[in-house]
This record gives C-alpha cells, structure tokens and sequence, in this order.
C-alpha cells in the first residue's frame, strides 16, 4: 500500500461516514435526524453563548474530581487487599458483590440522600469508578516478584521503604490499567448522572435539548462529548506511556 | 576501622560446617539439589536456619546483615525494571548515603564492571551479562565485607561467562572482600577460588575441602592449560564420583 | 484440613464482614440512629425482596431485566467476535476503521439513548441497542487481542496443508482465540447489565431500573434497596458462572497467553 494511503485511509472514515450522515439525514428529512450542516451550526451556537464551555467545566471538573478521589481510595484499598491476604479473603465476596450493583441504579438512592447536587454527581461516579483501581492495584501489588522483594530485603529498606521502592512501581502498570478504566467510567457515570437528575452539566444540557426538541443540539452534544471521551482516554495512554519509559509498547487490553 | 582479629564466620547446615576467612574467594560446587542455594539463603540471613547457627565477623547472623550483599542467579527478575542502571545500584543506598557520596559510588561500581555510560539505560534494553553486571555493581556499591553469589554466571552463554568471570576477579583483586561463591561449574570453582567445598547429595556434608593453589593473575587460556588445574580437577572429580554413584539427579531447581 | 472444612472457613471469612455490617445496621435502624428513607432497616429491606416470591411489578422486572441482559449479551458477543476476527486478521481493516471504533468505544453509552429513543421508542428494542453498543467492546478487543496471538507456526502449518481461507479461521484461528474471547464475554456481560439498567432508568423501558424509578417517586427506599440488592446478585452470580467457563477454556488451551487486562 502507498505510504500516503496509509495514513489516509484512517482520517478518511470519519469523513465517509459524515457524508453518509449528511446524505441520509436529507434523504429522509425526519426532525430527529438532522443532517450535520444543521449540527454544526447548532455547536457554534452553544459554543459562541458559552453554554458549551460552562457545562463542559462543570462536566469534566466532577469527573477529575472523582477520579482522584476513586484514584486515592482504590489505591490504597488495592494495597491492603494486596499486600495483606487476610483481608483480601475477608472482603473478597463484598466487592464481588458490590461491583457488580450498576452504579447507575445507586443515582436514585444518592439523590434521596445527597439531593441534585454535585456531592451526587461525585458520589456515584467515584462508587463505580475505584473497583477496577482496587482490583487493578491488588492484582498489580499481589504478583510483584518474590526476588524482588528478597532484594528488599538484603538491601534492608524496611517495610515502608520495600513498599515505596518496589511494590508500588511493580504494581504501577496494572495501577495505571485500573486509573485509566476509572478515568472512562467517571466521565460515563457523571454524565449519566447529570442525565438521571442533577441539572448541571454536560448530561442534563443533553437531556434538555431532547425535551425542547432541540435535536440539533442533541447531536452536537453527543458528537462532542464523544470527542471528550476520546480526548481523556488518549490522554490517559499518552501519560501512562510518558511515565513508564522502560515498557516497551504494543501490549493489548480491555 | 580496622578489625584487628581473624574475622571469619561458621556455617552449620545438618552436618555442615565451615569457617571463611577475611578476604578468602570461597566456591561451593555440588550436584543439583544438595542445597547450594538454601545454603547461601541462610548465610545471607533470608533463611533462618532450623537448627545450627550462622556467624559473621563476631556477629550471629538472624536477618541480612548490612556488611554483607548477595547477587542473585536470575538477574532480570532481581533489578527492578522501572529503574535505571544507576538507579538499580542506588537502591540501597538512598536515604543512607548524601546525593554525593551515593553518585560517586555508584560512578565507581558502574566503572568496575565495564559499564560505564550505561547509567541511564533501563535492564531491559540491556544484554543478560549487562544486567548481571548491574547486580554486581549494586552488591558492591555498598562496600560489602562479604559478597555472596547464587550461580552468577550459570544463565549466561560460555563466553559471556568467562568475561564476568574475569570481572569479577578483577573486582575482587581492587577490593579484595570475601567471596562465596556457589556454583554447579567445578571448572568456574577452580577458576576463580581460593578454595573449593564440594557438597555431596542429600544427606549434604562437606566431600572435600581443598586450597587451589593456582597462580593469580588467573588466565581463561593459561591457567586453564596449566597441568596443575587438569590435576586439581581430577581429583576433585574423583571425589564427587565416589561418594556419588552414577546417577542422574533431575534439577528441581533448588 | 480437610478441603470441605477449608471451605467452610473461607465461606464463613469472606461472609463475617457483610454480615457484622448487615447486623450493626439493623441495630442502628432499630435504634432509629439512621433516616429510614436514607437507609431503611435490612429487616425491611428484607420484607421487600419477598415481593419475588409472588407475581409483581418487581418479579416483571427481573424478568425484563435478565431477558433484555442475556439478549443483548449474546447479540453483543456476536457481533464483537465477528468484527473481531474481521479487525484482528486484517491489519487493512484494523487502520481504516481504528480513529473510528476509538472514537464510538469512548462515547458514553448512556448519551446514545435519547437518540435511539427517537428511532426505536423507549421498548426493549431500544434497550437492547444501549447494551450491544455498551457491551461490544470487550469482546471485540479481546478477540482481536486472541486472533493476533495466534501461533504463527500453527499459522504456517495451515497455509502448508493449502487450508482455505475461512477453515483456517474455523480451524486455527478461533479455536487459539477461545480464552481470550471468553474473558471479554465475560467482562462483557457484566456491563451488559449495567447498559440495561441504564436504558431503563433513562428510557423507561420497563425492568428493575424503571422499578426503581417508581419506587423513589413514591419514596419506597426499602423497594430501592430491595432492587439494588437483586442486581448485586445477578452480577455476582453471572459473573461467577462465566469465571468457571473461563478456567475450564483456560485450562484447556494449554499455553495461556496473555490475556486482556482486568474488569
């Protein structure tokens, strides 16, 4: 294949699907299919207004917000359940149990006790986004290397510094697997969230705009927050490259 | 400071007992699964002994004792891969030792085993005899008294061998620390030691303890020629066959 | 020990917790210590769940719930393994449409159902829509992931014995790909039913998450409680039925590769 198709072809897709959008939307006419020429006039309209932006910082500042937050917990939670097996075989089947709940069916309960705010909105996007931390972590901290850790100690670096020096780095791959998943779901569960109830953010301009039958608007929301998940998720495998040097890339996942 | 006694130690595994002393270049040979290995874990103090007792320089030995450093056979599992060259040979060392001090001797170990210029490589670009080399530098980065060694050498291909070899009698002749040196190679104990223990199968007791009255410098061609090494061979040879009828032992892997 | 014993004493370690937690809270009702609308008594919560016993908007809604789950799991599955072999054997196909199914795997699910609502109504149809593109995922990078650890020397023993195109994928391909496959099927239907409570929150599309809905309309938390408790369950076990089919597929392809990451 010519050097100049390869690159090509990727960029093209997008573009070929765009015009079959445009192509059909104006076949058909429905309302609730507008072609992408009335779309994108909609997103500069939202855009010029400032009603994008707003929403989009108050959107991403929860879901960064419960990120760390899920980051810092399942972090931590990884590490006793990984470095202690006792506990791990004390809470084993609660998280089993636990994780499995659909987070979006706790947004109902958290409403009932944290009321539309923000609080909910964080509560819930951090409940679903730590079990792949936790499990990630505890996996990562539960299989470092046996040697290793007798490296530790010949090298007498005592249990905090064992835990600092070699176990978390030894874990860092799996941990940033887990961050990275938590980093995906936060952004699905505040905006779905926002969508349910809280009326703030990216999902209740979504769900708005479908009630006032402002269908432009719909699709520029779901084209653009599409684009945000994107742009996080590209984000998170650029840092997680950027900060493991010594791995070599290619690795699959899921 | 100076230790102005004979400094040596005792080691008592079943009916095992031998006294090293300062600055000897000690190599223990055996047959699969004698205990080379559970051995060298118990002077390094990982392993607690069930019976006997362990004594390095006037000191009994109950965990890894600072003055002592232990290189391992399986040298990508026992560097850590997030870290640097230099970085692996300051693991030790941080927090013990001012940024100065620690970089000098990290710049002197690295020089010792022919790696300089290779301080900010990680392991895994790095040959298997480069990361052994890595180990070694970081075993004598802390100026260890004693330098214990699990089948250093016994992964590598015969001519990456007989290189570290020479390095590590190098090494040995600069610092002149005492060496034991565990090996299943009877022509690598000879090579290098000032004495060679030859270990019988379980039950594991001394077969022969003998002075290798060879020449240094040693030489890969010329001492290996020299009669006194064919002779010295034979007879320890002859030693393990007789209390050993032939027999094929399976390497378990101890 | 004996392994019925040593089963017994890790059923009773891993279920103290939940328990000592169940039996404190139950206290803490009974004291009235805790809102009985934030957290109503397990007793009550308890009471709820026997509506399953009978015919009922909450047995309606498990039946929904699983029906919607389990069919769009296996369109969801299909549909990945198929679009799997399809990325993973073709590298032409793999850079055409990567940007794209980036772009689609990154979209939130839950923001496609007013759209699919104007298209399909709020039925069990619209429903199923959320869950395959929700659940797709898994299976279809898993797949690839399996089909592109395919041994090249089994590879190259197929092209010697002159297999067709498609035998070798029925014969050789597949078959390598079984674990992984399996692993993303079963990470799959975990969020199968987390996409089914999402179309049934917000489309109404009947099932326990539109029971739950009603249920805070009327404020009815043990009935939300109740709910919640259900869906725990029916992860938890589907989750563990399908770990059992992984370790036997495991266990028999002999060489274990790689497999995806965890969730």
């Amino acid at each position: 294949m010519p050097a100049t198709s390869r690159h090509a072809l990727p960029i093209a897709i997008p573009f070929v699907l765009t015009a079959a959008w445009e192509t059909i939307a104006r076949g058909l006419g429905y309302d609730s299919f507008p072609p992408p020429d009335r779309v994108l006039p909609a997103f500069w309209a939202l855009l010029r207004t400032g009603t994008l932006w707003t929403n989009t910082v108050h959107t991403l500042a929860v879901v960064l917000a419960a990120w760390v937050l899920s980051g810092l917990v399942g972090v931590a939670t990884g590490l006793a359940i990984g470095l202690v097996r006792p506990v791990w075989r004390m809470s084993q089947t609660s998280v089993e149990f636990l994780r499995f709940i659909p987070p979006v069916a706790l947004i109902p309960v958290v409403i009932i006790i944290y009321g539309f705010s923000n609080t909910t909105e964080l509560v819930v996007a951090a409940y679903a986004a730590v079990w792949p931390v936790i499990l990630n972590t505890g996996s990562g901290v539960a299989q470092v290397d046996r040697r290793l850790l007798e490296v530790g100690r010949l090298l007498r670096l005592g249990f905090p510094g064992v835990v600092r020096k070699l176990v978390l780095p030894s874990a860092l791959p799996a941990i940033a697997v887990g961050l990275r998943l938590s980093l995906a779901i936060s952004l699905i569960v505040v905006v779905t969230t926002e969508m349910v109830g809280v009326p703030d953010g990216l999902g209740f301009q979504l769900v708005s705009s479908s009630q006032a039958i402002r269908y432009d608007r719909v699709y520029a929301y779901v084209v653009w927050i599409g684009n945000l998940g994107l742009l996080l998720a590209v984000l998170a495998l650029w840092t997680e490259r950027r900060l493991m040097p010594w791995r070599r890339p290619a690795r699959a996942e899921a | 400071m100076t230790y102005a006694t004979a400094n040596g130690r005792r080691e008592v595994l079943r009916e095992l007992s031998f006294e090293v002393g300062e600055g000897q270049f000690v190599c223990v040979a055996g047959p699969s699964g004698c205990g080379k290995t559970t051995l060298l874990r118990c002077l390094s103090g990982l392993l607690r002994p069930s019976g006997g007792e362990i004594w390095c320089r006037d000191r009994k030995v109950t965990e890894p004792p600072p003055d002592m450093a232990l290189v391992f056979q399986d040298y990508s599992r026992a560097l850590a891969p997030w870290r640097t060259v230099a970085r692996n040979v300051q693991l030790g060392l941080e927090g013990r030792l001012g940024r100065g001090e620690r970089a000098a001797r990290t710049e002197r170990a690295l020089a010792m085993v022919g790696l300089a210029g290779h301080e900010r490589d990680y392991p895994s670009h790095l040959s298997g005899g480069m990361q052994q080399r890595v180990q070694i530098a970081r075993a004598i980065a802390h100026e260890p008294a004693v330098l214990l060694m699990d089948e250093p050498f016994a992964s590598l291909d015969a001519l990456t061998r007989f290189k570290l070899e020479d390095t590590l009698l190098d090494v040995w002749d600069k610092l002149r620390q005492t060496i034991v040196l565990v090996t299943h190679d009877l022509d690598e104990a000879i090579y290098l030691g000032d004495r060679v223990i030859i270990l019988s199968a379980p039950p594991t007791r001394i077969v022969a303890d003998v002075a290798i009255d060879l020449p240094r410098p040693r030489d890969q061609l010329a001492t290996k020629a020299d009669p006194r090494f064919t002779q010295l061979r034979q007879q320890l040879f002859e030693r393990i066959l007789e209390v050993e009828p032939a027999q094929e032992t399976g390497d378990a892997g101890d | 020990m004996r392994p019925a014993a040593r089963l017994g004493l890790r059923l009773v370690q891993s279920l103290a917790l939940p328990a000592a937690i169940v039996v404190l809270w139950q206290l803490a009702a009974g004291a009235q210590l805790i809102d009985p609308v934030f957290f109503p008594a397990p007793l009550d919560v308890w009471a709820a769940l026997g509506q399953l016993a009978g015919p009922g908007p909450m047995r309606d809604g498990l039946r929904i719930t699983v029906e919607s789950m389990l069919a769009g799991w296996v369109l969801a599955g299909a549909v990945g393994v198929v679009a799997g072999i399809l990325v993973g054997r073709s590298p032409l196909i793999a850079r055409a449409t990567g940007p794209t199914l980036e772009f689609l795997r990154a979209t939130p699910p839950s923001i496609i159902v007013p759209v699919l609502i104007l298209f399909l109504g709020t039925g069990q149809r619209m429903e199923l829509a959320v869950i395959v593109f929700a659940a797709v995922w898994p299976v279809l990078l898993n797949t690839v992931h399996g089909v592109r650890s395919t041994d090249a020397v089994l590879l190259e023993a197929a092209a010697s014995l002159r297999l067709s195109r498609l035998a070798t994928i029925v014969k050789i391909v597949l078959p390598s790909a079984v674990p992984s496959i399996v692993v993303g099927l079963r990470i799959s239907l975990a969020i199968s039913l987390i996409a089914a409570v999402v179309a049934e929150i917000l489309g109404s599309s009947g099932g326990l998450g539109t029971f739950i809905v009603f249920a805070r309309s009327r404020f009815q938390s043990p009935d939300i409680y109740a709910a919640l408790v259900v869906l725990g369950v029916i992860g938890y076990l589907s989750n563990g039925l399908l770990r059992l089919a992984e370790r036997r597929a495991l266990r028999r392809a002999s060489a274990v590769g790689a497999i995806g990451a965890e969730i």
